[in-house]
């Protein structure tokens, strides 16, 4: 019996130990991937800081109207964000490539789902930037204006043009991504109307005096105005 | 002749017709035939007055007299005096600056090139305010003096041209070295030599030269120049613009220059007053200031919400100076000089810079451009003539004290920050 009991344990131990030995070789594949992809995202990575702080794509983005995007990735510039960025891609890359020398079917599934999800990830990250710095310009543009008109609500204007434009953004890429299904939608439509209808229903009830003395104010001034000794040109 | 093909057709035939002509006259603000009778018969009698048997080629917008031409063209009062219409648009409301006005140069331009004219001048504010002195003012000195340029000089009202007082004749005094009182003046008289040189293509671009803030490009030329006192201001139009949108018409063209003649005006040191003819009419003796309250409350409203957009361009010492205004009682509301100067050169560097978009950063200058008008106003409410002017001077002076202050930030815009 003793005998019986020790040649399944052998038997079981010598299972274990060549399953462990047969996943050896991919676990070594997966180090020196890992390791070369690092090193190849560090390379990557340092060249791409200093190319495009080269072409100081911080202040181009800046120009563009994109100027806070450091408020938005935790107090980093946008050099280092990309930079970092297309680094943790390559170690990505490098992770997959060395997944793929245990199982070759999963990881060929696996980067099929990957690669046909990528348009439209791709597609809502070019949303995403394209409704910030949308958001961002308009948002100036109307502080800008506001002021010069001399609306003391220039701050609080602006406010709700950035964030209706993000908000809506945030809908269209969310929508993009397949993330909520009809949540999204049909949350996005209940907010905007709320919205919309709260406003009609504040001016229309709750604030049609103030709107009405505003339009005088507006009006009387605008009489005052064609007085005025000042020539700008 | 390749530059004379630009010249339209019909004009082109009745130019032929000229043949020769010893100035040409452009008139392409003119806006009614009535306008057009009163500035050739002014022509016409100022032509004697310079010289004898002097032809003259006058050129007007089509759209003033109709299409029948000849018949209806005024009665010429001298048989030197030959009248050409021209397909120009509807004149601008903003002199000098607008694609159209630069296009009217260049027609005029073109016309004087080809009649071989001694000296052209073109009328382009209200073409009913035209006077027998003012052309003779405007083309004498190129004929008889030899100048290249004569820039109309008005006397306006204490509070009329605030952006020309505050802004574009400082600002040209201190960088081009020259005090010519309306670098803007849209009445000019140009000699042959300015002629071809501003019909040659930009050296920079290669592309034909914009026309606008000639008496610049005379400067950057080494061209002789002068002024002719032409009297009161014309009545200022209703400003329909709003204050901004004439800030980015006028500033960014301003800048763009400044920004192309920065190795002109790095050199430049001092300035020199320029040759004036005609005499000068004093500034009228109004008092008060109006109602400048809703200019501060727009300042106050700037220096709240738009500090992040200041910041970008304005350095930390002049944001503490805003600061200290925003608290000032306002009876004491006074913008220094030297303050208003340094925000005009920095609002230049950033237009260079591109620090944030152009058209956003000139209307962001509106609330501190309110808050020298409100000083002004506030200062010279009940100043005679003869202060106010002194008050500008000094005005003129602090951007000369203050442009090493520009030099030093355009030349390390990164290391010189206050």
């Amino acid at each position: 019996m003793w005998s019986q009991v020790e040649q399944a344990l052998n038997q079981s131990a010598a299972r274990v130990i060549t399953g462990f030995v047969s996943l050896l070789p991919g676990l070594v594949a997966l180090i020196v991937a890992l390791l070369i992809s690092s090193l190849l995202a560090w390379v990557v990575g340092v060249v791409m800081r200093r190319s495009l702080r080269g072409i100081d794509f911080d202040g181009m983005l800046a120009r563009w109207g994109w100027s806070g995007v450091s408020g938005v990735s935790s107090a980093q510039s946008p050099t280092l964000v990309v930079s970092r960025l297309v680094s943790w891609s390559i170690v990505f890359l490098g992770f997959l490539i060395g997944v793929a020398a245990f199982d070759a079917t999963l990881t060929s599934r696996l980067v099929g789902q990957l690669l046909a999800y990528l348009p439209n990830a791709l597609a809502a990250i070019l949303l995403l930037l394209a409704g910030n710095v949308v958001a961002r310009f308009l948002a100036r543009s109307v502080l800008i204006g506001a002021v010069n008109m001399n609306l003391q609500y220039a701050g609080l204007l602006s406010m709700g043009v950035k964030w209706l434009v993000l908000v809506l953004t945030t809908a269209m890429v969310l929508n993009h991504l397949g993330v909520g299904g009809k949540i999204v939608d049909e949350a996005f439509t209940i907010l905007f109307g709320g919205i919309v209808l709260a406003l009609a229903l504040a001016v229309g009830l709750g604030a049609k005096d103030l709107v009405s003395r505003s339009l005088e104010r507006q009006a009387s001034r605008a009489a005052e105005e064609t007085e005025e000794p000042f020539h700008h040109l | 002749m390749a530059e004379t093909d630009v010249i339209a057709k019909e004009t082109k035939e009745r130019i032929e017709r000229v043949g020769a002509a010893d100035i040409v006259i452009g008139l392409p603000a003119c806006g009614s035939a009535d306008a057009l009778h009163l500035a050739v018969e002014y022509a016409g009698a100022a032509l004697p007055a310079i010289a004898d048997g002097l032809k003259a080629v006058v050129l007007y917008p089509d759209s003033v007299l109709p299409a029948s031409g000849a018949e209806t063209e005024p009665a010429n009062p001298a048989a030197a005096l030959q009248l050409v219409p021209v397909p120009w648009l509807p004149p601008d409301r903003l002199p000098s600056v607008a694609q159209k006005e630069s296009n009217a140069f260049q027609e005029v331009f073109r016309v004087s090139q080809k009649v071989a004219a001694r000296a052209c001048c073109v009328w382009n504010s209200v073409a009913d305010r035209i006077t027998p002195a003012a052309v003779r003012g405007l083309l004498e000195p190129i004929l008889a003096r030899d100048l290249d340029l004569a820039v109309a000089r008005y006397t306006r009202p204490k509070f009329g041209g605030l952006i020309i007082s505050s802004i574009v004749y400082p600002l040209a005094r201190a960088l081009y070295g020259r005090r010519i009182y309306d670098p803007m003046s849209a009445d000019l008289g140009f000699s042959p030599r300015f002629v071809e040189i501003l019909l040659q293509p930009s050296p920079q671009t290669g592309r034909p030269r914009a026309l606008e803030w000639i008496p610049i490009q005379a400067v950057s030329a080494g061209l002789k120049i002068c002024q002719v006192n032409l009297g009161l201001h014309p009545a200022p139009a209703q400003e329909t613009a709003d204050l901004s949108s004439v800030l980015v018409q006028v500033l960014g063209p301003l800048f763009l220059d400044v920004e192309r003649n920065a190795p002109l005006w790095q050199k430049a040191r001092g300035s020199q007053s320029v040759p004036t003819f005609g005499e000068e009419v004093p500034m009228s003796e109004e008092r008060g200031a109006g109602d400048v309250q809703r200019m501060l409350d727009t300042f106050q409203l700037g220096y709240r919400n738009l500090q992040e957009i200041w910041g970008v361009v304005l350095p930390p010492a002049t944001l503490l100076e805003l600061k200290k205004l925003t608290r000032t009682a306002p009876e004491q509301f006074r913008l220094p000089d030297d303050v208003w100067a340094r925000i005009v050169y920095d609002f230049a560097l950033g237009h260079r810079q591109r620090a944030i978009s152009r058209d956003h950063l000139l209307r962001a200058m509106t609330p501190l451009y309110l808050a020298w008008v409100v000083s002004y106003a506030l200062e010279v409410r009940d100043a005679p003539a003869q202060q106010t002017n002194d008050r500008l001077e000094r005005l003129a002076l602090a951007y000369e004290t203050q442009k090493p202050y520009l030099l030093s930030r355009w030349r390390w815009p990164d290391r010189f920050n206050p």
